[in-house]
Parts: structure tokens; sequence; C-alpha cells
């Protein structure tokens, strides 16, 4: 079963209006699924609202949404995680950082335009350059750690001309080390900017 | 009406359920993994066979023929397109030839890489179990040959997955689908007809041509000196090449280093640059290769691979200049 980002959104927005006449705490639950809280205050808060262990169920299954907005972990197994992601594969990418929000006295609606504006979400572990051999490379990370920081915004429209009179012998270099039979595919390229940051 | 926060949750929660679906795959443990990984490897590199399979990118598709035997201990292959324009493909241990067309009008591309389906995992595929869980699934039917899934989950963002299906008997890729982390395939090999294990006849490749296309390997240590570096790079990839080599439309000689991870392969180019370079990103339309271009000091550095974007990005913004010495 497919599910498009259409679809996601109408589920949210269901989930927005019964969120709308939510009261004080349920303005914690917004924070909640804001990921604006750390998980011991998620758990304080899905402790006080009397239903922990069903709650915690449910937090679990959240959680998966918004590995699936992060894009953070990928687990075939998760039906649901993956459809998500690949509905919002289906969306125009911003790849920018972006500071996290602070809180508003309520706030049921951003997760909304946190939905639609997914790829903006930065993840922000930044793996620190270690002194060693020169010209050795090192890795970025251990093993399951994700340090992929996104550092680049479009910030232009797409440049055709670039691929025409630039790109194309990079790709032909390229295609030595890719597959034998298989030629270059049709690329698409737009101006970006790195954070400064990064540089 | 009034929902409260229960009911909210539980809304979310009902809608998971409804769609949650969970893999019945059995994941192996590294050992295993990695064993298995090796044995598909061996199979696809040393037995003989000869078969048709079928290429499918995005909305592209491809019938090749393809025949493959050990002469001694090299592995020779030969790849014929049956759709559209000739194009033959004849590949040794560490390089190809393409001869493209046919007659009078056929041209020769010299060709640093051999990797083709089904020979697409390394020599040292257990290594693979590092950076990717393997998981065991169903019994399929693939070009005649009963196989099992063998799903190749990699366990951070670097990298695409794979979905591979090893002949019962032999572990021999029958079908090889590299698909991006939402599950979408970018790539597809599938076996139509498939003779494995028998003997293969196949004419002489013709004579290579001298290297004139002006490639040059340069060594560890020349590497090393280059002006820039890349200070780390994503788990799991190392450089595995670097040549000096021409570049249509560029004045200089450029610098090419790769890298990977074994089934990811990673460009960088390197080069002089003479104006302030304006970063660019590319990509393919299903995502399957990205680039980006940036300069470092007076370099222009363009990296550009079948890799996810977090791959590509992650190596350009590791490039820096060398202190000098």
């Amino acid at each position: 079963m497919s599910v498009s980002l259409n679809d996601v959104t109408n589920e949210l927005n269901a989930m927005k209006v019964s969120a709308m006449s939510l009261n004080n705490r349920d303005e914690q639950v917004s924070a909640l699924l804001d990921g604006e809280l750390d998980d011991l205050e998620s758990r304080r808060i899905l402790a006080q609202m009397g239903v922990q262990d069903d709650a915690k169920a449910r937090w679990s299954e959240y959680a998966l949404i918004g590995e699936a907005m992060r894009d953070q972990t990928y687990s075939p197994s998760v039906g649901f995680a993956a459809r998500f992601r690949a509905a919002l594969a289906d969306e125009p990418t911003q790849l920018a950082p972006v500071p996290r929000v602070e809180r508003r006295p309520a706030a049921p609606w951003y997760w909304l335009a946190a939905a639609a504006t997914v790829a903006a979400i930065a993840w922000t572990v930044v793996g620190s350059v270690p002194e060693g051999n020169p010209g050795v490379p090192q890795m970025l990370a251990t093993r399951g750690q994700n340090v992929y920081t996104p550092v680049s915004v479009t910030v232009g429209n797409r440049d055709e001309q670039w691929q025409t009179v630039e790109a194309i012998p990079y790709l032909a270099a390229h295609q030595d080390y890719a597959h034998a039979v298989i030629d270059a595919p049709e690329m698409h390229y737009t101006p970006v900017s790195l954070v400064e940051v990064a540089r | 009406m009034k929902v409260n926060s229960v009911h909210w949750l539980g809304l979310v929660g009902l809608s998971l359920s409804a769609v949650c679906a969970c893999a019945s795959a059995e994941n192996l443990t590294r050992g295993d993994a990695a064993a298995y990984l090796q044995r598909m490897s061996d199979a696809a590199r040393q037995l003989p066979y000869e078969g048709v399979f079928v290429m499918t990118q995005g909305d592209r598709a491809q019938t090749v023929r393809v025949m493959s035997r050990l002469s001694g201990p090299v592995k020779e292959s030969r790849l014929m397109v049956l759709d559209g324009q000739e194009r033959e493909v004849r590949c040794s241990r560490s390089n190809s030839i393409s001869l493209v067309g046919s007659g009078a009008g056929m041209r020769m591309e010299r060709r640093l890489g051999s990797r083709h389906f089904p020979d697409l995992l390394p020599d040292n595929a257990a290594a693979l179990a590092e950076w990717y869980d393997v998981r065991l699934g169903n019994m399929e039917r693939v070009g005649g040959f009963e196989c099992r899934q063998v799903d190749l989950v990699p366990k951070d963002a670097y990298r695409w997955g794979y979905v591979l299906c090893a002949d019962k008997n032999t572990a021999f890729p029958l079908r090889a689908v590299m698909v991006n982390a939402a599950g979408k395939p970018l790539m597809q090999y599938r076996f139509a007809e498939l003779k494995l294990g028998a003997p293969v006849r196949m004419q002489p490749p013709p004579a290579v041509p001298a290297q004139t296309d002006g490639v040059r390997a340069v060594d560890e240590a020349e590497m090393n000196d280059s002006p820039v570096q890349v200070n780390q790079l994503p788990p799991g990839f190392v450089r595995v090449a670097g040549m000096r080599r021409h570049i249509p439309n560029h004045a200089s000689v450029v610098q090419h280093w790769v890298f990977s991870d074994g089934l990811t392969h990673v460009s960088m180019f390197l080069e002089p640059s003479s104006k302030p370079i304006a970063p660019v990103k590319g990509e393919s339309p299903l995502g399957m290769m990205n680039l980006l271009k940036r300069q470092v000091g007076g370099y222009e550095v363009t990296i550009v691979g079948d890799a996810p974007w977090p791959t590509v990005e992650s190596i350009a913004m590791q490039v820096g200049t060398r202190a000098a010495k």
C-alpha cells in the first residue's frame, strides 16, 4: 500500500483539528510531538497522563514518524516509516540546517509545518577532525552513529548550461568506476550555498 | 467535539498500526553475513556462466548478453548490449574496453574499471558485513533458478541498499536491485536466462590499445603530496585509486581520486581554479548519482558518485588544503 504525502498531510490535519482544543496539559503533548522535549520529560508527561503503558507504545510508534521525517534510520521492516519517507522523497527538497524552533505557548500546528519542510530539519552531531596522518582519510563516525550534517542549501534555479559545458566530462570519467554497460544518467544542477561553519 | 490527548495519541497509534508491516526476513549474525556475502562474490567471479540479463534504470531498460569465465586465475567477460546502438564491453582483471558501433564506424573506449552484473560485490565481500545488515528472505525463482532473497541493509546514510537473489545451490547472484532509503529501486539487474557452470567459449578480446587517453596512475605518496587532502571519509570508505587525467574542455590535468566501501564508488576531481567557483549541486532524477562542485583554496573540487547525497556532501566538505611543508 502506498501512502502519498497528501494522505499523510490529511491524516495530520485530522490530528490537528483534535489538537486545537487541547488544554495546557495538551500543550505539553504538543511539545512532545514537536520533539521539543527530551525522552525523560516525554516519559514524565506520558506518566502524568495516566496512560503510560498504552502511551509508551504510541510514543514508540510516533518516534517512527519522527525518524522518517529526519531520515535518521533506515529500517525496511517498518512499513509505515518507509512509506512515509517515500512520500516525502517526492517533495521538493531543501537541504539546510535549521535551528531548533523555540518553544511557543501553543504550537499544535508546528509539526504540520515541519512535515511540509521536513528536509530542512537538521541533525546535529558533527564529527570532529582528528589529528593524525595527513593525507590518510579518517572515518567520520563509528558505526551506528549518525554524524551527517547537511550543509548545503539551494540558492537558485536549475542550471542546464552547467551540465552541457562542465559536468559531462566528470561523469564520463567517473563511469570508469561505475557499472559497465550503464551510461551516466541525466543530471540536474542547481547552485547551492554551503553554510559558513563547514567551510 | 473536544478530543483529549489520549484520543489524540490513540488516533496516531491506530493510523500507524493500520499501515505498519513487519518483514519476516532472517537477520544473519555478522559472521554468517560475511560468509554469505563472500560466497556470493566468489560465485560471481569464479563460476563460468552465459546468459541474458535485463538492466532497468528509471524508465530506461537494456537487454545484455553476458558470458564470463576464468582464464587462469583471471576472470574475463564479454557483455553485448542487444538493444539500440551496438555496444560490446570486454572486461579483464582491472580494466575494460567498450566497442561502440560496428564496422568502420566502430570506436573503442578504454575504461579503468571492470565491474558488471552479476559480479558487483568486491573480492573481499566479507568486509561489507561491517556496514550492512544482511537479511535472508524468501525463496524466489529468477531465470529458471531457485534463489534466496538477500537484503543488504545499510547501517547508515552513506550507502544504498541492495536486494539480491542468490542461487540456492551456488549463491550465484541472479538478481540485484539497488534501492534508496525508502526502498525505491534505483537500478535493477535480472537474469532472463542463464547457463551456469558449463564451459564458456569466448572469442579472444581485441588488442588493448595503448593508453592514449591521457590517464596516468599516481601512487599513494604522490597523492599524499597533493596540495589538497580529504580529512575524513564516511565510515568504511577508503581511497582505492588515484590518477592524473585529461578531461575534455579542461586546460589543465585533473587529479582523479576514487573512494569506495567496496560497493559504492565516489570520484573526486581536483584541478587549479583560475576564477572563483560557485558551489553547484547535481543529482540524477532518482537520486542515484550525486555531484557537488566547490572551491577549496585555489582549487576546484568536484565530487561525483553513485552514492547518496550525504556521502557526496560529506566528502566534499572534508576536503581542505594541506599546510605547506
